[in-house]
């Protein structure tokens, strides 16, 4: 019986079909988000080196400040529609 | 399934074409859209991994750290050194996350090289001698003394603040085990002390899990028991797998909190 918890594997295995496909969708879903006239915008602190991911209208005003977890979600949820 | 395309997908090509745009205008607009074409190698490297975060860190965190490896890989890519931007960023993000939860984990390297090697050895010898070693005959195969291997194991204890919530995985079975029961191996089954230990130990673990929503200990289970991925969880729930997700971190900080008060319980059981 192997334990694995804790054991980090360094070696990245190779970029699965799931991936790939949603790298795919990646044309469609940047229609979508334009359709609604919304841009995903990620603003880096020059200081810092912090991003900070925004959610803009087509005018470039910023609607919302997203969180990274919420940001991914937009973005799967346009792949879902 | 992975993908041996031997010529770039269009998608593959298409980001070779902005990035370029991107490096000749520096225009933002273009380097958001390579990071929102390519955010979804954040997603599914971080959700994979679920199972080993630290009960104390957040999804988000890492998912922001695999971000921020993203971005940092469109600025820094350099053709000139033979991957393409896809390959590039995936080997960054993946590393990355990696780092992070280096950084998280409390257990120097070494303990975890240890842990490794020892894991190794044990399943070696079960594969010859078809038991598990003694703690004398694991700590010979790894050139220790028993009080050094055992040392380690407390260094490595004292890491882990998932002991008990962490159901881990057998990799020559089809099934899982608790944490609890693997500790058989280290020879302490004889102790009664040890054991009346472990058993009140499994008994709160049970009890804080017995608590949790019935939700939370279905995922629990699909997740550590079955192994399933938060997207395998999400179709058969029918909730998105950031929603599984969400209820994880959730549950873990539930259990955190309703076992708080027998941390020492906890790590005396390993």
């Amino acid at each position: 019986m192997t334990v694995r918890h804790g054991a980090f594997d360094d070696s990245p295995e190779a970029m699965p079909a799931e991936v790939t496909a949603a790298i795919d969708a990646a044309p469609a879903r940047d229609r979508r988000l334009a359709a609604l006239h919304r841009e995903l915008h990620v603003e880096t602190d020059a200081d810092s080196g912090r991003s900070a991911l925004q959610l803009r209208d087509a005018d470039g005003v910023v609607l919302r400040t997203l969180s990274a977890e919420e940001a991914l979600e937009l973005l799967a949820g346009l792949d879902r529609h | 399934m992975t993908a041996t395309a031997a010529q770039p997908r269009p998608t593959a090509r298409q980001a070779e074409r902005l990035w370029r745009e991107y490096r000749e205008s520096g225009d933002v607009r273009v380097r958001n859209q390579l990071v929102t074409m390519y955010a979804p190698m954040v997603r599914y490297i971080v959700y994979k991994k679920v199972r080993e975060l630290p009960a104390r860190c957040e999804v988000e965190d890492f998912l922001s750290c695999g971000l921020e490896a993203l971005i940092a890989s469109v600025d820094r890519y350099d053709p000139a050194k033979g991957a393409t931007l896809e390959q590039y960023a995936w080997t960054r993000v993946n590393g990355a996350v990696l780092d992070e939860l280096r950084r998280q984990d409390w257990a120097p390297r070494s303990v975890r090289r240890f842990e490794r090697a020892a894991a190794g050895a044990g399943d070696r010898f079960q594969a010859v001698h078809g038991r598990r070693p003694t703690e004398a005959e694991l700590a010979e195969l790894l050139e220790v003394t028993p009080a050094q291997l055992r040392g380690k194991r407390q260094e490595l204890a004292a890491a882990d603040v998932t002991s008990l919530n962490a159901v881990v995985r057998s990799a020559d079975e089809q099934g899982s085990v608790e944490r609890l029961d693997t500790i058989a191996d280290t020879g302490d089954e004889h102790d009664p002390e040890h054991r009346v230990t472990v058993s009140e130990a499994k008994a709160r673990f049970r009890a804080a899990f017995d608590a949790l929503p019935e939700r939370d200990r279905e995922i629990a289970v699909l997740l550590y028991v079955h192994n399933l991925t938060l997207r395998e969880i999400g179709d058969r729930l029918g909730v998105t797998e950031s929603r599984v997700c969400q209820i994880h971190s959730q549950l873990k900080r539930r259990l955190k909190g309703e076992l708080a008060d027998d941390a020492e319980l906890l790590s005396a059981v390993g």
